[in-house]
């Protein structure tokens, strides 16, 4: 969100136009984080539940909001977090119904293959290496490389400290690069040009 | 924001965009009013609490504390005259006045009942 947003957006609390307030997060922020809980693996179905809790969350606590970070970087916490223990919640299903070796397969191929996505096979190929990264992991590529936020900002939404953050981004891009050079060697200099903090 | 490869279709938007817009109506907030009411009500509550349970407190400190006897043994004679000049006292005096007739007060009279 632009800083006039922002500012837009910390009046309308000061003048306690809540509803206001919240309807121009929905209708600015909805699509991306949409978006994103789709990217952290969720099908439409769960991504919808997700954002649904997400935002009764945070019409709940809109007036306990204290400015200390931008709106978006609340949003994008609360989003982060709901999108997370969905996935906890999938993966303790899957422990039960599906043996514990095919489940990280499974789940790259439920969404690299998902119908929303429409994307060519070297993109295809991304999110089926991010997938198989462990979850505050691919949440830290998520917000970095695709959403293409500072450092300083993913710290504030994941609670962790900047040198944690370039670390797990360091990381995910290398595990991300092993795995496109087994499936195709030169998808993977294409794609992850840099992993420069 | 770099290309993601997914697609959303605008129809899906607009019925996450409309489940989202319908949750301050399906959440409905206190007014103000009612949420300084129940603000006022339960920091009356707790105030009356504490001053019952400090009041409570008081009234068994005073039951240990000196027996009357006692008071006046460790009191300075000072302190003693002053309280005995103390407002209270001339209320209880004109307390008992009030409960006297005129005759009886002036039979009280010295120099009256010198004169006669």
């Amino acid at each position: 969100m632009t800083d006039l947003e922002e500012r837009t957006l910390q009046s309308l609390c000061a003048e306690a136009r809540y509803e206001t307030a919240y309807r121009t997060l929905v209708d600015r922020l909805s699509a991306p984080m949409y978006r994103l809980a789709l990217r952290m693996g969720l099908n439409h179905d769960d991504a919808q539940d997700v954002l649904q809790e997400a935002f009764i969350s945070i019409w709940k606590a809109l007036p306990k909001f204290r400015g200390e970070s931008k709106f978006s970087t609340w949003v994008y916490r609360i989003v982060s977090n709901e999108a997370l223990a969905a996935l906890r919640r999938q993966q303790r299903r899957r422990l039960w119904t599906v043996p514990e070796t095919e489940a990280p397969e499974a789940a790259a191929l439920s969404q690299a293959d998902a119908p929303f996505f429409d994307a060519d096979e070297t993109l295809r190929q991304l999110h089926r290496a991010q997938s198989l990264l462990p979850e505050k992991q691919r949440l830290v590529f998520q917000l970095r490389y695709f959403d293409e936020l500072p450092y300083s900002e993913i710290a504030a939404i994941t609670g962790t400290s900047e040198g944690g953050l370039k670390a797990n981004y360091h990381h995910a891009v290398q595990k991300i690069r092993a795995t496109l050079q087994q499936i195709k060697p030169e998808t993977s200099d294409d794609l992850l040009p840099s992993e420069n903090p | 924001m770099k290309k993601d490869g997914i697609h959303l279709p605008e129809t899906d938007l607009q019925d996450l965009a409309a489940k989202l817009h319908a949750i301050p109506a399906a959440h409905p907030r206190r007014p103000a009013m009612r949420r300084l009411w129940v603000g006022t009500l339960s920091g009356a509550a707790a105030a009356l609490a504490l001053a019952l349970f400090w009041g409570r407190l008081s009234f068994t400190s005073n039951e240990n504390a000196a027996a009357p006897g006692e008071w006046l043994e460790q009191t300075p004679t000072s302190e003693v005259v002053e309280s005995l000049e103390s407002d209270v006292w001339s209320t209880d005096a004109q307390e008992l006045g009030a409960l006297l007739t005129d005759e009886e007060l002036s039979d009280l009279n010295p120099v009256k009942s010198s004169k006669s």
